[in-house]
């Protein structure tokens, strides 16, 4: 499974390639944007199998690059990885089409469950 | 007047910080502090009013900007002593400091967010409206491999 990692921080897309990893994912597999508009860029031209983002970017927030990829009729799997969680956020995820919402801070276990789910 | 955000515990501080840092952090509350630090974050509402600060000092911004890229504790220590604090650590702080918001927030308080991350000094001459409505807290927070530092928290 190819995997773009989507988060303005370096340090946490470092974490979701470790968390990744121990999940049995090989990381040469796993590529990553700093941002929605650096990711749309990147899956344009290379479509991978599942995108996981950060929901408050610059440049292009995550929402708005799920927007986009579906307005253009592209059904990538795709799953929020984001400190803010309400129950609001979550409708909207689900409604653009998003499978998952997992909260920051993650543990290896949530990141297996919703990775689980998609293969199942 | 009911709280309208949690008020963070060492409980609370020691289960979240475990999962981004792992086992042996260890937080425990100071009391009777002044809200005190060298970066500080500014938490607001739904409406983009400030509702909460929280405030470190120069070691625990470099030990958690330090711990999160795994950057050696003798650089975090460095940086602290010099108060050079490269843009890369910085970034990580303003990560971690999103993260904390989780420590005011439950199912079943209000929302708040991270909107910027300053100076502890300008951060708290904007907070000073909060002070008749926010309660202070405290924390010495040690980071396995890393040392102690100081989190602070001013929560509505």
């Amino acid at each position: 499974m190819n995997i773009l990692i989507v988060d303005d921080s370096a340090a946490m897309r470092m974490m979701v390639l470790r968390t990744l990893r121990q999940s049995g994912f090989d990381s040469k597999s796993v590529k990553q944007a700093e941002d929605g508009a650096d990711a749309l860029e990147k899956i344009r031209a290379d479509q991978p199998d599942l995108v996981i983002a950060d929901w408050n970017m610059p440049n292009m927030t995550g929402i708005e690059l799920l927007r986009t990829l579906r307005e253009e009729g592209n059904k990538v799997d795709f799953g929020f990885l984001t400190t803010e969680s309400t129950t609001k956020m979550r409708q909207t995820a689900t409604e653009a089409g998003a499978k998952f919402l997992v909260s920051k801070p993650f543990t290896a276990e949530a990141f297996e469950k919703v990775l689980a789910l998609l293969n199942g | 007047m009911s709280k309208r955000y949690v008020e963070p515990t060492p409980a609370a501080i020691v289960s979240l910080l475990e999962i981004i840092f792992g086992e042996g952090v260890v937080a425990e509350s100071v009391d009777g502090a002044d809200l005190t630090g060298d970066s500080a974050a500014r938490y607001i509402d739904t409406n983009d009013s400030l509702v909460a600060v929280a405030a470190c000092d120069a070691k625990f911004v470099c030990y958690a900007g330090a711990a999160l890229s795994m950057v050696p504790a003798h650089v975090a220590d460095e940086m602290a002593a010099s108060g050079d604090i490269t843009p890369a650590i910085q970034d990580n702080f303003y990560e971690f400091m999103n993260i904390c918001s989780k420590l005011m927030m439950s199912d079943t308080s209000d929302h708040l967010r991270l909107s910027t991350v300053g100076t502890a000094s300008e951060v708290f001459a904007e907070a000073e409206p909060l002070n008749s409505v926010a309660t202070r807290h405290t924390f010495n927070v040690s980071l396995p491999g890393y040392g102690q530092g100081s989190l602070n928290f001013l929560v509505s």
